[in-house]
């Protein structure tokens, strides 16, 4: 598989169907990252087309130092901090969203009520939960555990030190666990 | 290792990450310190009831959408006078700001011999000189020109012989 360095170069070249590929092979990464922050389909399409508009007019300034991802989601971070805040009120609320999700379900498929209302209600506990870190935190748990950067990528990501990353990590499990305190008694682990 | 160290050995220990020997280490005090393995098994927790956060699928059609917004954005911004100008090729520019400049010259050229009068001693002497001389052609009339021979009229033109 040719690399993203390689696909970058041809794009810089003039190569559209290079960045074709390159939107093959990111778009839906970064549609779920976007999609952790607003938790708005709508709105996190709109936020993944202008973070891709964005890579392909500024390509030429991309430096091969960094890797391309997390050249990549250091746009996307940037832009959905800046922005959800502030686009997320045009679009409909993220609980009309969990309800417009179960619907669908329930209409697609002949799955379990009880259950697709449960996740659908963890999903939206998840997410309030997550609003209450800091940037910095809420962003480095989401590049960790949904993105699985290293911590070095996440430090370059978010402009910080290793030790911050590490700092924002702790704190931030720290909250979620106390946020999510009732629900995390029903999950049943196997072994540790 | 003090519980701090241990704890810092979380995510090493979850990604399984950690050496043979810092592995046994934690587990030796997991087991043993009630504090440090409520703080794994919370977090077990916390990682396992994050995973319910499912994906999302993109739009079938979102790499042609991509680049319908991409021609989109480029006529807009080629639209008015900014977009004439930037769609000017680079290659024209040049010839065309020299026609332009060498037009313009001559034509502040023109204007300036058409205005101007006179602005030595010379050229005003030459100037009373020529008015002198057309005032004496005047005069002389057409019949004192004819030995020049230029100015014979056609009845009386000169017989052959």
């Amino acid at each position: 598989m040719e690399s993203d360095i390689d696909l970058i170069l041809r794009v810089k070249s003039g190569d559209d169907s290079a960045f074709s590929e390159i939107l093959k092979r990111y778009y839906n990464k970064i549609l779920n990252y976007v999609y952790r922050y607003t938790n708005n389909r709508e709105t996190s399409e709109d936020l993944t087309q202008e973070i891709f508009m964005r890579v392909h007019r500024s390509v030429k300034n991309y430096r091969p130092e960094a890797k391309f991802s997390t050249w990549l989601y250091k746009i996307a971070t940037n832009l959905c901090l800046t922005e959800v805040a502030t686009r997320a009120k045009k679009y409909a609320s993220s609980l009309d969203e969990v309800q417009q999700n179960v619907g669908s379900l329930e209409d697609e498929k002949s799955v379990d009520q009880l259950h697709v209302r449960y996740r659908s209600e963890i999903k939206k506990m998840i997410f309030d939960a997550m609003n209450t870190l800091s940037e910095k935190e809420r962003s480095a748990i989401m590049l960790c555990k949904y993105e699985q950067l290293s911590y070095d990528e996440v430090a370059q990501t978010l402009d910080c030190t290793v030790g911050a990353v590490k700092t924002y990590v702790y704190r931030g499990r720290m909250k979620l666990i106390d946020k999510l305190k009732p629900y995390l008694a029903e999950v049943e682990i196997d072994e540790m | 290792m003090k519980c701090d160290d241990i704890k810092a050995l979380y995510d090493d220990f979850k990604t399984e990450l950690l050496g043979s020997e810092e592995l046994s280490a934690v587990n030796k005090h997991i087991g043993s310190c009630n504090d440090c393995n409520n703080y794994y098994l919370e977090n077990n927790k916390l990682s396992k009831l994050l995973d319910n956060w499912e994906e999302i699928e993109p739009q079938n059609n979102y790499v042609s959408k991509f680049w319908n917004k991409i021609d989109e954005t480029e006529l807009n911004s080629n639209k008015g006078v900014l977009g004439f100008f930037k769609g000017i090729k680079t290659a024209f520019v040049v010839p065309s700001l020299a026609v332009a400049l060498f037009c313009s010259l001559l034509i502040v050229n023109m204007y300036r011999t058409s205005t101007t009068s006179p602005t030595s001693d010379e050229d005003a002497r030459d100037n009373i000189f020529l008015l002198e001389i057309n005032d004496i052609i005047s005069v002389e009339g057409y019949e004192s020109l004819k030995i020049y021979g230029l100015w014979y009229d056609l009845e009386e033109e000169p017989k052959e012989g």
